[in-house]
C-alpha cells in the first residue's frame, strides 16, 4: 500500500510538472484576456476536484447512516477537508481573475454566491464536529450536512444556466475553445484528479493511524 | 499601455499560482508533521501496552 501510494506520489509530481508545462508554454495566449487567462487550466480543474471530495463526503455520509460504522465518517471528513481546501483555492484564484478580467475582486453573481455557500456549508460541517464530542452524534450530525451540503453542488455547476451570470460556461466554451487549450485543460484535469485521489488516500492513512492511537489509549485505560 | 497591461496580468497570474502552490504545500506540510507525530505516538504506545502486558 505504501509503495502504491509513493508512485502515485510521483506520478503526481511529474503530471503536475507536465501540466505546468502545458498552461506556461505549451497553450496559446487568449486574444481579449492575455496571459491572465491561464489561470483558467488550474482554476477549473481545482473546482471540478472540489466537486469531487463533495460528491465522496455525500456518498461516504450516505454509507455511514445506513451501515452505522465510522471508518465512513473519517473518509467523509477527510473528504470535506480536501474540498474545503480546494474549494478555497478556487475562490482565491477567481478573485484573482476576476480583477484584472472584469474590474472587481469580487460581484454578487449566481456562480461565485453559490460557491460561497458552498465553502460557508462545509466550514459548518468542521464546526459541528468540533462542538460535538460523542463520536456517534458527531458522524451522524456530520452525514446530515454532507448530505443536505452537497445539494449545493449541482446548484454551483447549473447557476449559469438558470440565472443571469457574467461567468462564463466552460460546456459551452468548449465547442469554441481553442483545441490546443482543450488538450492542455484535459491535462491538468487529470493531473488533479490523480493529486486528489492520492491526497485523500493519504489523509485517510492519518485518519486510520489517530483511531489507532485512540485505541491503544483505550487499551491503556483499561489495562490500568 | 499595452506592456503595463501585461505586467499586470503576469502579477495576478504569478499571484493566484503562488497561492494554488503555497496553500497545497501548507497543507502538504501541517499533514506529513501529522503523520510523524502519529507514527511516534503510536510507537510510545504499543511500548506501553506491552509493558502493561508483561506485568499483568
Amino acid at each position: 500500500m505504501e509503495r502504491v501510494s509513493r508512485i502515485l506520489g510521483y506520478t503526481v509530481i511529474l503530471f503536475m510538472i507536465l501540466s505546468l508545462y502545458g498552461a506556461f508554454r505549451i497553450a496559446p495566449t487568449e486574444r481579449i484576456m492575455g496571459d491572465v487567462q491561464r489561470i483558467f487550466y488550474f482554476h477549473v480543474s481545482i473546482a471540478l476536484q472540489a466537486f469531487i471530495a463533495f460528491f465522496v463526503v455525500f456518498i461516504a455520509s450516505i454509507v455511514y447512516l445506513l451501515k452505522k460504522d465510522l471508518l465512513w465518517d473519517r473518509l467523509a471528513s477527510c473528504a470535506a477537508e480536501i474540498g474545503l481546501l480546494f474549494t478555497t483555492l478556487v475562490l482565491i484564484t477567481g478573485m484573482l481573475w476576476a480583477r484584472p478580467v472584469w474590474n472587481v475582486w469580487w460581484t454578487w453573481d449566481p456562480r461565485l454566491v453559490t460557491t460561497l455557500i458552498l465553502w460557508f456549508i462545509y466550514v459548518a460541517y468542521f464546526m459541528v464536529r468540533s462542538a460535538v464530542t460523542d463520536p456517534g452524534r458527531r458522524a451522524r450530525f456530520s452525514a446530515v450536512i454532507g448530505i443536505v451540503g452537497f445539494i449545493d453542488v449541482p446548484i454551483v455547476r447549473l447557476s449559469t444556466r438558470w440565472w443571469r451570470s457574467i461567468h462564463p460556461l466552460l460546456s459551452q466554451e468548449g465547442g469554441g475553445l481553442d483545441p490546443t487549450m482543450m488538450k492542455v485543460m484535459l491535462l491538468v484535469m487529470v493531473t488533479f484528479t490523480l493529486f486528489n485521489l492520492w491526497l485523500l488516500w493519504y489523509r485517510f492513512n492519518l485518519a486510520q493511524m489517530d483511531k489507532e492511537v485512540e485505541d491503544l489509549k483505550m487499551t491503556l485505560e483499561e489495562g490500568g | 499601455m499595452r506592456k503595463e497591461v501585461d505586467v499586470k496580468n503576469w502579477i495576478y497570474l504569478f499571484t493566484a499560482y503562488a497561492v494554488i502552490w503555497t496553500g497545497v504545500l501548507i497543507y502538504l506540510l501541517k499533514q506529513f508533521g501529522e503523520q510523524r507525530r502519529l507514527a511516534r505516538e503510536i510507537e510510545r504506545l504499543k511500548a506501553e501496552v506491552k509493558g502493561l502486558k508483561g506485568r499483568q
